[in-house]
């Protein structure tokens, strides 16, 4: 502490100093000499001058108005953040934290498995898919992940059969409904940059069962990278796309609509990329 | 729709966990906030933009650091007063930088008064010629209106420090804003210029 710790000494006057009675103002003196000097400047009127002219500087300060954070300053700061979140996400890291849990069931196919699949269309960045997308579909690379459905025995991948997103051509993301089939969920790179884009929660619109949905399947702190309401062999899915912490690698949590506290409505829970 | 993640602290959390939209969100929930502190502080637009960016980059990288004990929101300003103050002292080993003539940054408005807008600028060219460490204390106490004791916990002093300075930055500005007419030998603050703008209207 400094000398700008609170007066102890009594005060000496009138006439008040100006700088003692902006410390009696700010309510920087103790308690006993606040009262004393309160006392006597009340019918002080050269001490009411001092204070009112505080009082007056004071509303003045609080009558400026806050200007708002330019646009033009907000989109470049957010530019920033989001090539810091980009190189975060593709860097290196050990000190990440670590996934949740994984689905026993999951299976993860290498790049040689994926170009032999009929229809396994390489990974083909849009130019819509910006930023983060971009980069989490260049580090999947070609792979392709497929888990079995809970109570299932084949854990094969299946070709998803769904058509991909398509591009609007406008730099927007159409919504168009992404329809899985066969026993397992797979996700081509397209149609899985196409759910990190998104922000579809139809079956858990409601905030208090998103996380308590997350909560039941061991989530805590965390907000999907995307969410997408997809079908699979017909039957409406939430398909959440969670962060692992690890780069490149992501958590796929598809729930029945069910799904909300201490309901975890599972249907599939995997890994992809890594 | 946006996920339904509620607090700061959430958010934060989140965004250690690797969510890469969580701190954008935390960001635009309090940035008009933060922004004020930081314009109010620079007193330069283009100064206060990078001083706010290197502040969030900061916040970003280091947001494992921050403890539970203060409020998120205190622990922004705190970074972004830190970049500012960082930035002014470079400013000053440096050069000095002309101040433009007109506020801080501030929308021009057509229907505010012109006498507003002269009492307006008035105040803001006085808050530039107080000592930084007081002009951060009023930017924090008496425009945005925090408590004294968040203030003190952004700027890492006692309470009474920030009473303290923000006492000594009130004389300072009372009398530059011509509000306290007989200024002691020991102002040393350059009054009488703006107290004659003032009365002139500018």
């Amino acid at each position: 502490m400094s000398g700008e710790d609170r007066r102890e000494a009594a005060p000496q006057g009138p006439p008040w100093s100006p700088n003692l009675l902006a410390d009696f103002q700010a309510g920087l003196l103790d308690p006993e000499t606040h009262e004393t000097l309160r006392a006597r400047v009340d019918n002080d009127p050269q001490a009411q001058e001092v204070l009112a002219a505080l009082d007056t500087t004071r509303a003045e300060l609080r009558n400026l108005p806050s200007p708002p954070l330019p646009g033009e300053v907000t989109e470049r700061i957010e530019t920033a953040l989001r090539n810091e979140a980009h190189s975060r996400t593709t860097a290196p890291s050990g000190e990440q934290a670590p996934i949740p849990h994984r689905a026993e069931t999951a299976t993860v196919t290498g790049i040689g498995s994926a170009r032999k699949r009929p229809g396994g269309a390489g990974p083909r960045v849009f130019g819509w898919v910006a930023g983060l997308v971009a980069t989490a579909a260049a580090v999947l690379g070609a792979v392709v992940v497929a888990t079995s459905l809970p109570g299932g025995s084949d854990t094969q991948p299946r070709a998803a059969t769904a058509p991909p997103e398509t591009s609007s051509g406008s730099g927007r993301t159409e919504q168009t409904p992404l329809a899985l089939r066969g026993d397992g969920l797979g996700l081509n790179g397209e149609q899985f940059a196409a759910v990190l884009g998104s922000e579809q929660y139809t079956g858990l619109s409601d905030p208090s069962r998103l996380p308590g949905c997350l909560q039941a399947n061991g989530v805590s702190h965390v907000r999907p990278l995307g969410a997408r309401e997809i079908t699979l062999n017909g039957q409406d899915v939430q398909l959440l796309v969670l962060p692992t912490g690890r780069a490149g690698e992501f958590r796929l949590l598809a729930v029945g609509p069910e799904c909300g506290p201490g309901q975890p409505a599972t249907i599939a829970d995997t890994v992809f990329g890594g | 729709m946006a996920a339904p993640l509620g607090s700061d602290f959430d958010l934060l959390a989140a965004h250690t966990n690797g969510d890469p939209h969580a701190f954008s969100e935390l960001f635009r929930r309090h940035r008009d906030r933060l922004w004020a502190v930081a314009l109010r502080t620079m007193r330069d637009h283009d100064e206060a933009a990078d001083a706010l960016q290197d502040a969030m980059l900061s916040a970003f990288r280091s947001a494992r650091s921050f403890r539970a004990e203060s409020q998120v929101t205190t622990w922004l300003h705190r970074i972004v007063v830190n970049a500012c103050l960082d930035r002014i002292r470079r400013r000053q080993a440096r050069a000095t930088v002309p101040l433009p003539d007109s506020g801080p940054g501030e929308p021009a408005s057509g229907n505010d008064a012109i006498a507003d807008q002269d009492v307006r600028m008035v105040v803001q060219d006085a808050l530039e010629r107080i000592p930084e460490n007081q002009r951060v204390a009023i930017v924090l106490v008496d425009i945005e209106g925090y408590p004294v004791s968040q203030a003190a916990v952004i700027l890492d002093v006692a309470e009474g420090t920030v009473k303290s300075r923000c006492a000594r930055a009130r004389i300072k500005l009372a009398r530059l804003l011509g509000h306290l007419r007989n200024p002691d030998a020991d102002a040393g603050v350059e009054g009488d210029a703006m107290v004659t703008r003032r009365q002139e209207g500018r």
